[in-house]
């Protein structure tokens, strides 16, 4: 028995590091519009990955988040372009602030759940939109800010490139490692019975608040390097819309596998881009997309493949 | 600011009120009777003004064009929409909430990108009825006549949704549906139509909404995006379900809007969200919600 | 005094649930307080765990006031529970519901960095052979028998550290085969841990074989409170049970 999960284990290892190897060597080969792609592909998967920390772990449906998406990208250009801060600080920066603006809205939704919740979270990012659409001052009002000056070294697909990569591995390391602490499982917890929870002697609402402020971070994060990638960052990163898209490929992916949010954000950005190419209306093709979906597999894609790949899986606790 | 300032104001205030109302009336319906969340009635709004639109263009522009219109461009929408429950959606009602939210928000992009399709990408202008286009002088400044009838449709339909759902047998179907549904089925009643019929006047509430707001303003297709979200923030500060909830709270969003407008012209797109922010901190559970104890 | 209330009350409107209680639990006791059907047994049981908050009196364990703490705090003082209606993790399995107790328990919860499968593996499996539920470890709550999730409840108030265990209707809806090896289980476990257990039951063969002590509780008042035999003979409980058959 311990011979065999010890296969399973090195075969899982072994796919993943192809996988990085395969993602690293790209630059080498890859066209230029390949890797804009793949890297654009890189951040919405951030930030569909922080998305499910709220929504598939805690089981909040926050219609919200894309206000720390917003918020992290402002913060990098604002920091680099009006306090003319380096770019590494500007970088590090711009998740920090996000994180400090989940506290304020994270503490008032936590209170709440369902319905009650995603609306509430998504009426504090749209008074965020709202104030990033009209302060021409400092955000640069609907036109945005746009024209960031980066660094040589990054300027560059290529460049940028190994950047993003870096940063999404080093996030999707901590977000794994997160999720299976002990304070990850709790969050889960949380989700089948928040009495119980608490009846263990837990304080729910601090875990929430805290994987509330944690998702923020990681929000924040790619929405900076949304604004490195496009060189400008515009109010629509926070437009309830972007927040509802982000549910969306979590759903489509599967919010009970750990990569369903890449894989969700990789099948609507992919198909965002590639039937734009035949027609104006991807929509239209996404909505029937969902609707067959909804219909017929509503473990979203990423919970189909796992079911059907799952063979005899041995849960983690009868392995010694 | 005088007293005929403010009541000017607040008659302009009331104006977009109704609209809000009109919107958002048809989601209480949905919501109180079939339990669920209906994304898509933004995009129902939506297609209702450009219907119009289409019908109100085809009858030259004329009065009684225009209340051809509304007696006939609305039903065709519901109609439409009704079908789409019949096929799509009444598989859900059952289900965890989240297959109706994805399920209708796929409908509503649909519906999206279907308006665009059939009516092209630039602003259309419905024509304003001949009877309307002059203008009331009211506490001392001229306010458009078609306002007035805006207003008064707003009133009408509250009033008839609170006389269906409360007098018609119809009504009471509805009810003992929402209620209980095993049991209604028991005692003979075809439910699934109920409940499609109720999906069906929640569509026509919209759908008339959106013609009444026709001739108002430019038709863009995304006023669905918009009014979806409004719809949403109106019903959840009114309770999910009530009726005069939803009237008050437009009310107080549409009063909000008008005079804060005055106030700080920069944020007016963000005082419904404001409003909404301090009712879910302060009352989670909406003016004339049940309470609802989470601790 | 282990356990110790005063003239504790709550009432919901006109409603008087539970007043002006007094009750003294000595450490190690086996106490039982019954009643007829809506005397506010549940209601007197979510008063001491911080799920309601009581309009008078109050709750003193190990000396400590325990009367307007949250449910949270009040666990963590040593207080576990289980419920009438039983109320477990749905989709974590047996194993893992454990480990999570444990987990909380042991103030981890706020750990982001360990691997939680890891944790207290040899704690957890040794809570399994106790409540013998071993072969189900990794069947998800929701799937068990009924008295397998009791059993597990156990499990979980063991794995908090519990010192004082109230017990709300625990063979309620169980078969006499299974009433006799539960209570013979939670027993065995009292006298091991050294527990003291508090319990509502309306069964009174369960009664008056397991309980030292006996409080009666009607319309939220307790009307007597002695030991079992004494209780037999009081002439107000005889009314109150004789004269309802």
């Amino acid at each position: 028995m311990q011979k065999n999960d010890k296969r399973k284990s090195t075969g899982k290892w072994v796919w993943i590091s192809l996988a990085v190897v395969f993602f690293a060597l790209l630059p080498l080969w890859a066209p230029k519009m390949w890797l804009h792609l793949i890297i654009e592909i890189l951040i919405v998967a951030l930030f569909a990955m922080s998305l499910n920390m709220i929504l598939g772990r805690a089981g909040l449906p926050s219609f919200g988040h894309a206000a720390f998406y917003a918020v992290g990208g402002y913060t990098l250009a604002i920091f680099i372009m009006k306090l003319h801060l380096p770019f590494v600080i500007s970088l590090i920066a711009a998740p920090v602030v996000a994180a400090v603006f989940a506290v304020p809205i994270g503490y008032f939704s936590i209170r709440l759940t369902g319905i009650h919740f995603a609306i509430l979270t998504m009426g504090f990012g749209q008074i965020l939109w709202a104030i990033a659409h009209k302060w021409y001052g400092f955000t640069g009002g609907d036109d945005g800010l746009t024209g960031i000056p980066l660094p040589a070294v990054i300027s560059g697909p290529k460049g940028f490139y190994y950047l993003a990569f870096l940063v999404f591995i080093i996030c999707l390391i901590l977000i794994r490692m997160i999720q299976e602490s002990p304070f990850g499982r709790m969050i889960e917890a949380t989700r089948e019975n928040r009495d119980r929870v608490t009846f263990s002697g837990v304080k729910v609402w601090h875990h929430l608040l805290l994987n509330f402020v944690i998702a923020g971070f990681f929000a924040g994060m790619a929405g900076a390097l949304l604004a490195i990638l496009n060189r400008s960052v515009f109010p629509e990163f926070g437009y309830w819309t972007t927040s509802a898209a982000v549910v969306l490929m979590c759903i489509l992916g599967g919010v009970g596998v750990f990569v369903g949010p890449i894989v969700g954000a990789a099948i609507i950005t992919l198909l965002e881009h590639y039937i734009s190419v035949y027609t104006f209306y991807w929509q239209f093709v996404l909505g029937c997309l969902i609707i067959v979906l909804v219909m017929f597999m509503p473990g979203g894609i990423g919970g189909f493949i796992h079911d059907r790949f799952k063979r005899d899986r041995q849960p983690d606790s009868i392995r010694s | 600011m005088g007293v005929e300032d403010i009541l000017f104001q607040s008659l302009s205030g009331l104006t977009t009120a109704m609209i809000y109302f009109l919107i958002a009336a048809g989601l209480t319906l949905i919501l109180g009777v079939l339990k669920i969340m209906n994304f898509a009635q933004g995009g129902i709004y939506m297609l209702g003004a450009y219907t119009a639109y289409s019908f109100m263009k085809l009858f030259g522009g004329t009065n009684l064009g225009f209340f051809l219109t509304l007696l006939i461009a609305p039903v065709l929408v519901a109609l439409f929409f009704c079908l789409l429950e019949v096929v799509l959606l009444r598989w859900f009602y059952e289900k965890p909430a989240l297959y109706i939210l994805l399920m209708t928000y796929g409908i509503l992009i649909v519906t999206y990108d279907m308006a665009r399709m059939i009516w092209g990408w630039i602003i259309k202008t419905a024509p304003m009825p001949p009877m309307f286009q002059r203008p009331l002088e009211i506490f001392g400044r001229f306010f458009p006549l078609y306002n007035v009838f805006l207003i008064f449709m707003g009133f009408f339909v509250f009033f008839l949704i609170w006389f269906v759902t409360r007098k018609t047998n119809w009504g009471k179907k509805m009810r003992a549906a929402s209620d209980d549904r095993e049991m209604t089925a028991a005692l003979g009643i075809n439910v699934p139509f109920v409940f499609t019929s109720v999906f069906g006047f929640g569509a026509w509430i919209a759908a008339i909404g959106g013609a009444l707001v026709a001739p108002m303003a430019g038709l863009a297709t995304d006023m669905g995006i918009e009014a979806g979200i409004t719809a949403f923030v109106v019903v959840v500060i009114a309770g999910l379900g009530s009726l005069p909830g939803a009237l008050l709270a437009a009310f107080i969003c549409g009063e909000v809007q008008a005079f804060g407008v005055l106030v700080l012209p920069e944020l007016a797109i963000a005082f419904m969200y404001v409003v909404m922010v301090i009712v879910l901190i302060v009352r989670p559970w909406g003016i004339f919600g049940r309470p609802v104890v989470i601790k | 005094m282990f356990l110790k209330i005063e003239k504790l009350s709550k009432s919901f409107g006109a409603l008087r649930a539970v007043h002006d209680v007094d009750l003294e639990v000595e450490e190690g006791e086996r106490f039982a307080i019954i009643g007829p059907n809506g005397a506010g047994k549940t209601t007197f049981f979510n008063l001491l765990t911080g799920h309601l908050s009581p309009d008078t009196g109050a709750v003193l364990f190990g000396g400590k006031d325990l009367t307007k703490l949250s449910s949270d705090k009040i666990v963590r003082r040593g207080v576990g529970r289980s419920f009438q209606i039983v109320n477990i993790y749905p989709e974590i399995s047996v194993f893992e519901s454990i480990q999570m107790t444990l987990i909380a328990s042991g103030k981890k919860s706020y750990d982001l960095f360990s691997r939680a499968s890891r944790m207290f593996r040899e704690e957890t499996k040794r809570i399994l052979d106790r409540v013998e539920l071993s072969e189900l470890a990794h069947v998800p709550g929701g799937l068990l028998s009924h008295g397998d999730k009791k059993r597990l409840e156990i499990a979980m108030i063991l794995a908090s550290q519990s010192k004082l265990i109230l017990l709300d209707e625990p063979t309620a809806g169980m078969a006499p085969e299974e009433k006799l090896s539960t209570m013979a289980l939670i027993n065995d476990l009292a006298e091991k841990e050294s527990l003291t257990l508090l319990f509502t039951e309306h069964d009174m063969s369960v009664v008056f074989s397991w309980a030292k002590r006996i409080a009666v509780m009607v319309f939220g008042e307790i009307i007597a409170d002695g030991r079992p035999e004494e209780i037999k003979e009081n002439p107000q409980v005889r009314k109150v049970y004789l004269g309802e058959r």
